[in-house]
C-alpha cells in the first residue's frame, strides 16, 4: 500500500477525528489498526448503519468493556454521518459482488464516505419519551434508552495499560513448589556421568517471588491526587502478578513525632541538608498506617512490618510537602527515620510534578531516596530502583 | 500483502441457518450445540473469520463463552480442537511437546537393538499445532483457547509470532515445520480465546485479536427462546423462570446468576415437574445462587412479597 495508507490522507475527516479523539482517551489506535478498519469496511462489515459502524469499531478496538465504553462514547460524541441502510446485509449475492470490487480496487484510494450511503430519510433517532408522573416518583423520569453519548468514564494521566506494562517488570522469578519441571540438562549430566538412565530429574518451577509495599499517603495535600492515586493501586494490584501486594495508608508520615534533637547539631542552621547528622538518624517505626483510605483502621507500623517477609520492596506514594511548598525538616528527619525502618529497596512516587520540587522537603527527600513522578517514566524508574539499578541518588540513605 | 492480513469472506457464518441435531464431521459424530447468537455475535464472529485474527470473548462466568467455539464449529462443520490453559501451561506446548527424556531412555535401550533414532517420533503436537498443521495439509478447523488468563504473563507474548504467521518450526528438528499456506487464507484457523479477566492481557497480543463481550441477555423474548433451545418446554414454567430471574438479576448479589446456573435450575425443575407458580417462591435455590449471603437476600427480597 503507498498513497492511500495514511489515515488522514486516503480517510475521510471523521476517521481522523475519531482517532485522534481515541488516542487522546488513551487508546494507542494506529495504523495498521485503521487499515483493519478499512479492509473490515470493504469486506462489507459495519456498512449498513451507523450501529454497525459502531460494533464494528467496538470488536476490532476494543479489549475490554470500559474500553468498549470509551469508544461508544467517542463515536456518540464525533461528527459522523448517520446512516442506516434499509438493504440487509445477508444478502449474501450482493455481498459477495461487493466484496469482489472492493478487493480489486484495493489500491486505490478506497473512498470511505461512499460505502456508508448518505441518509436519504431524517435519520431514525431514538426520540427521547417523556412519562407523565404520576404522584411522587423517586427517579428521575428515564428515557429508557441508554445513551453512550452521556456515558462518563474516569480518564487518568496514566492508562490501565501503561500502568500494567511498568508493573509487570517487577519480577522475581524463583524456584519453588512442587517439582513438576523436567531438568533436561541435569538428567543427561547424570546419565552421561553414570551411564544408566535411572529417570528424569525434576526441578521445580519458576514462580515469580516479588513482594511489594505500597505506602500511600492520604493527608490533606494529597486530596487533590487521591483518585489518581487509587487508580494506579487498582491497576498495579490488577496487572502485576506478583507474589503478594500491601497496601497500607497514612498521614504525612506515620507518627507525627520526630527526633529533632539532631537538628541542633547541624553546623549551619539556615541549611536544610541533612548530609552531616544522616548516619545518626535511627530507624524509627513508632507511629501507626491504616488498612483503608479513610484511615479508621489502624495498625502499628511496628506490627506491620514485624509481618513482612524478607524481600519486600516498598513504594511510598506521597507530595513529601511540595503540594504546599513547604520545607519542614523535622518531616524531612521523620521520614528518614521510617524509610531506614523500613530496611528494603524503596522507590518514592510524586504525584505532583518535579519543577514544584524545588525549596520543599520533597526536594530533600529525593537527594536520600530515589523519587520520581507520577508519569510512564517516572513509573519506570520507580520500578527499576525496585530492581535494584536505581538513578543516582546524591546521599542514598 | 500476508495471507494473515488478507480479508477472506469465503466462509460465512450463519446463525439463521438450520442445522441438524447431530452432524459428522471428519469421522466423529459431533452432537448439535444448542447456542442462540446475538446479531452482533454472528457480525463479531464473522468478522473474525474474515480477517483471520483470533475472536477475544469476553463476559460474566457462565454466559456461553467457551461453548460459542463448539457452536461455530458444529455450525461450519468443521473439527474442533480444544487448548484449555492452565497456570502451568507455556506457550510451546500449544505447539508442540518434545519428550526429551525418553528420547535419552530410548537410546540407553538402542544398544542392543538396531532402531533408527528419529527425533519426531518424540514430538507430539499441541491443539495449535495441529490446527496448523491440518492447514498445511489443506483442512481447516476451529481452535479454542481456553481461559488464556489463567497462564502465565509469557503464555500470550509467547505465541505472538506463531499467531500472526500462522507457522512454527520444531526446534530439536531441523527443518521441521508447519504453516498455513500463505496463498490460502481460506485455510486459516478460526481462533476462539477466552477470557475471565482474572489478570490483564498483554497489549501486543490483544491488538491482534477482534474482541467480544458476551452480555446477560436481558430481553425476556431472548432468555425464552434459550430455555426452549434447552428443552424447557413448558411455556408456563418458562415464564415463570423468566420472571424470576428477572427481579434476581436487580437485586445485587454478590455472585450474580449467570446463564448456565439458570439452565441447570430451570432444567431441574422441569425435570421434577415443578407447577409455575411454585417457581416464584425460589425453590432449589442452591443451583442458582453459590453463597450463602445471597442465598439469605434472595429470600428476604422475594419471600416478602
Amino acid at each position: 500500500m503507498t498513497g492511500p495508507a495514511a489515515p488522514g490522507a486516503g480517510a475521510p475527516e471523521f476517521v481522523r477525528q475519531l482517532v485522534v479523539r481515541l488516542r487522546r482517551r488513551g487508546l494507542p489506535i494506529g495504523l495498521d489498526d485503521c487499515l483493519t478498519l478499512r479492509s473490515a469496511l470493504a469486506a462489507g462489515f459495519g456498512i449498513a448503519s451507523a450501529r454497525d459502524f459502531e460494533a464494528l469499531c467496538v470488536s476490532l478496538w476494543a479489549k475490554s468493556v470500559s474500553e468498549q465504553e470509551t469508544i461508544r462514547a467517542v463515536l456518540a460524541g464525533a461528527d459522523i454521518p448517520r446512516w442506516d441502510d434499509a438493504v440487509p446485509v445477508e444478502d449474501s449475492g450482493t455481498t459477495v459482488e461487493q466484496i469482489n470490487i472492493d478487493k480489486s480496487e484495493m489500491s486505490d484510494p478506497v473512498s470511505l464516505p461512499e460505502s456508508p450511503p448518505p441518509a436519504d430519510k431524517p435519520p431514525p433517532r431514538d426520540i427521547p419519551t417523556v412519562h407523565r408522573m404520576t404522584g411522587m416518583s423517586l427517579m428521575p423520569p428515564s428515557t429508557g434508552q441508554f445513551d453512550s453519548g452521556l456515558t462518563v468514564a474516569p480518564q487518568y494521566p496514566l492508562t490501565a495499560r501503561e500502568i500494567a506494562q511498568t508493573w509487570r517488570r517487577l519480577r522475581r522469578p524463583v524456584r519453588y513448589g512442587a517439582a513438576t519441571e523436567v531438568d533436561v540438562d541435569a538428567t543427561i549430566d547424570r546419565y552421561s556421568r553414570t551411564g544408566v538412565f535411572s529417570g528424569p530429574i525434576l526441578i521445580p518451577p519458576r514462580r515469580n517471588t516479588a513482594r511489594l509495599m505500597l505506602l500511600v499517603d492520604r493527608s490533606g495535600s494529597m486530596t487533590p491526587y487521591g483518585n489518581f492515586v487509587q487508580h494506579l493501586i487498582r491497576e498495579i494490584h490488577h496487572a502485576g502478578r506478583l507474589e503478594s501486594i500491601a497496601t497500607w495508608y497514612f498521614r504525612n508520615l506515620p507518627s507525627t513525632r520526630a527526633d529533632t534533637a539532631l537538628l541542633r547539631e547541624l553546623p549551619d542552621p539556615f541549611r536544610p541538608e541533612l548530609d552531616p547528622i544522616l548516619a545518626r538518624i535511627a530507624p524509627s517505626s513508632a507511629g501507626r498506617l491504616y488498612a483503608d483510605p479513610e484511615l479508621t483502621e489502624p495498625r502499628t507500623f511496628a506490627s506491620v512490618l514485624a509481618e513482612t517477609a524478607p524481600g519486600t520492596v516498598a513504594v511510598i506514594v506521597s507530595d513529601g510537602g511540595a503540594a504546599r511548598g513547604t520545607l519542614q525538616t523535622a518531616r524531612l528527619v521523620g521520614t528518614i527515620a521510617m524509610i531506614k525502618a523500613l530496611r528494603c529497596p524503596v522507590a518514592w512516587i510524586n504525584p505532583v510534578p518535579a519543577a514544584r520540587w524545588p525549596g520543599t522537603t520533597a526536594e530533600q527527600i529525593a537527594r536520600h531516596v530515589p523519587m520520581s513522578e507520577l508519569t510512564a517514566e517516572g513509573l519506570h524508574r520507580a520500578v527499576d530502583a525496585l530492581r535494584g539499578r536505581p538513578r543516582r541518588t546524591e546521599r542514598p540513605v | 500483502m500476508q495471507t494473515r492480513h488478507r480479508v477472506d469472506t469465503s466462509l460465512w457464518f450463519n446463525p439463521e441457518e438450520t442445522l441438524p441435531p447431530s452432524r459428522t464431521i471428519e469421522d466423529v459424530t459431533v452432537e448439535q450445540e444448542p447456542y442462540r447468537f446475538t446479531p452482533q455475535l454472528a457480525s463479531a464472529v464473522n468478522l473474525a473469520i474474515s480477517l483471520g485474527r483470533p475472536l477475544l470473548v469476553q463476559g460474566d462466568p457462565g454466559v456461553g463463552k467457551t461453548r460459542l467455539a463448539h457452536a461455530i464449529a458444529y455450525a461450519l462443520g468443521l473439527p474442533l480442537e480444544q487448548a484449555h490453559i492452565k497456570s502451568t501451561s507455556k506457550g510451546r506446548d500449544l505447539l508442540y511437546q518434545y519428550d526429551a527424556v525418553r528420547r535419552l531412555h530410548d537410546a540407553q535401550l538402542r544398544r542392543w537393538g538396531t532402531k533408527g533414532d528419529d527425533a519426531r517420533a518424540y514430538i507430539r503436537l499441541g491443539p495449535l499445532g495441529r490446527v496448523i498443521a491440518r492447514a498445511h495439509e489443506g483442512h481447516r478447523s476451529v481452535l479454542l483457547i481456553d481461559e488464556i488468563d489463567k497462564a502465565d504473563l509469557d503464555f500470550p507474548n509467547d505465541l505472538l509470532r506463531e499467531l500472526d504467521e500462522l507457522a512454527f518450526t520444531v526446534d530439536e528438528v531441523p527443518g521441521w515445520g508447519y504453516a498455513v499456506p500463505r496463498d490460502r487464507p481460506d485455510l486459516r484457523p478460526i481462533i476462539v480465546v477466552t477470557n475471565n479477566e482474572e489478570k490483564a492481557l498483554p497489549g501486543a497480543f490483544l491488538r491482534r485479536c477482534v474482541f467480544h463481550y458476551i452480555e446477560f441477555p436481558d430481553d425476556p423474548a431472548d432468555l425464552d427462546a434459550i430455555l426452549t433451545m434447552h428443552e424447557v418446554t413448558r411455556p408456563d414454567l418458562r415464564e415463570a423462570v423468566i420472571d424470576v430471574i428477572g427481579r434476581l438479576r436487580q437485586i445485587d448479589f454478590a455472585r450474580r446468576p449467570g446463564l448456565s446456573e439458570l439452565l441447570d435450575w430451570a432444567g431441574f425443575l422441569q425435570a421434577v415437574r415443578t407447577p409455575a407458580e411454585e417457581v416464584a417462591g425460589l425453590p432449589y435455590p442452591d443451583a442458582l445462587l453459590k453463597q450463602r449471603a445471597d442465598q439469605v437476600r434472595a429470600a428476604e427480597r422475594l419471600g416478602r412479597r
